[in-house]
């Protein structure tokens, strides 16, 4: 698939063609956690979600502040830290989630400056709270996102 | 649909359907994902409730609801009214013109956000699978 053949997309085609490259050489290794779908998920994304009204009502355009934003928070992670799935929200931020069953599953929204919003289920706990990320996963998303992904 | 003249309060038992219209709110096995019951900006969401309402009719306010937002309609799935009132949520009766079984999950916290999360997540778990619309 060739993001830069359209010209509407062209800069960030070049983003996420180079966080891609960087990735790929980040992770090159890791096999059980394909770097793929996290690529692909962010272009999905800012294709679908980038224009304000995205959703059929009143949805703020995600930014590409963002999704960068997003993308830090997740090559924050340790590598062996299974990559979340990544959806756009009509309020503008971009929700990341790690699920394993309905009852087992962290949700967490970033804002373009970095406010961390999340709420977890496990079984009948049901955490939340909200922090800041300034390029260091926080210790509290790692304990949730590891006693979400335990086997 | 209920009688407009007559619209009873929302019973434990009732079944309440809220509509899919977008297939990032569900997941490639059917479950329902919390974004579905997310009200965002708002402190409440939309839902149809079933009582006295014919199968095809559920499936029409359905198609109306998608044809407003300029989508089309993925399904529904359903939730027990009982399974919404997770404090402090409500489910009332909210009767629009053209649709005497509008009702709506309502008092949703709004000054914070992994509130309303913390909420839907556990709607979404209490929720039935995606139910697919008939062929037109």
């Amino acid at each position: 698939m060739n993001f830069t053949s359209d010209p509407g997309f062209s800069e960030a085609a070049k983003t996420i063609n180079r966080v891609m490259d960087d990735e790929s050489r980040r992770r090159g290794l890791t096999v059980t956690f394909s770097n793929a779908p996290l690529h692909d998920q962010l272009i999905d994304v800012f294709k679908y979600c980038s224009k304000p009204g995205w959703d059929g009502e009143d949805a703020l355009a995600v930014q590409r502040r963002t999704l960068s934003m997003a993308l830090e928070l997740v090559e924050a992670l340790p590598a062996n830290y299974r990559t979340p799935e990544i959806t756009g929200e009509p309020d503008g931020e971009v929700n990341l989630e790690w699920y394993k069953n309905p009852r087992r599953l962290l949700s967490v929204s970033i804002s373009a400056d970095g406010l961390l919003r999340w709420a977890a289920l496990i079984g009948e706990e049901d955490p939340r709270g909200s922090c800041r990320f300034h390029g260091e996963a926080p210790k509290t998303l790692l304990y949730w996102i590891g006693r979400v992904c335990a086997e | 649909m209920i009688d407009p003249d007559h619209i009873p309060p929302v019973d434990d038992e009732e079944l309440l359907a809220r509509y899919i219209v977008r297939k990032s709110e569900y997941r490639s096995d059917g479950l329902v994902k919390p974004g579905l019951f997310m009200p965002w900006s708002r402190s409440e969401i939309s839902v149809n409730r079933h009582l006295e309402c014919k199968e095809s009719e559920i499936w029409q306010v359905g198609r109306h609801v998608a044809a407003v937002r300029q989508c089309e309609l993925q399904g529904r799935c359903d939730i027990a009214a009982s399974a919404c009132r997770i404090p402090p949520l409500k489910v009332v009766p909210q009767p629009l013109s053209d649709n005497p079984n509008h009702a709506g999950i309502i008092d949703f916290p709004t000054e914070k956000k992994e509130d309303q999360k913390s909420l839907a997540m556990k709607l979404a778990a209490a929720a039935s699978k995606r139910i697919v619309p008939p062929s037109a």
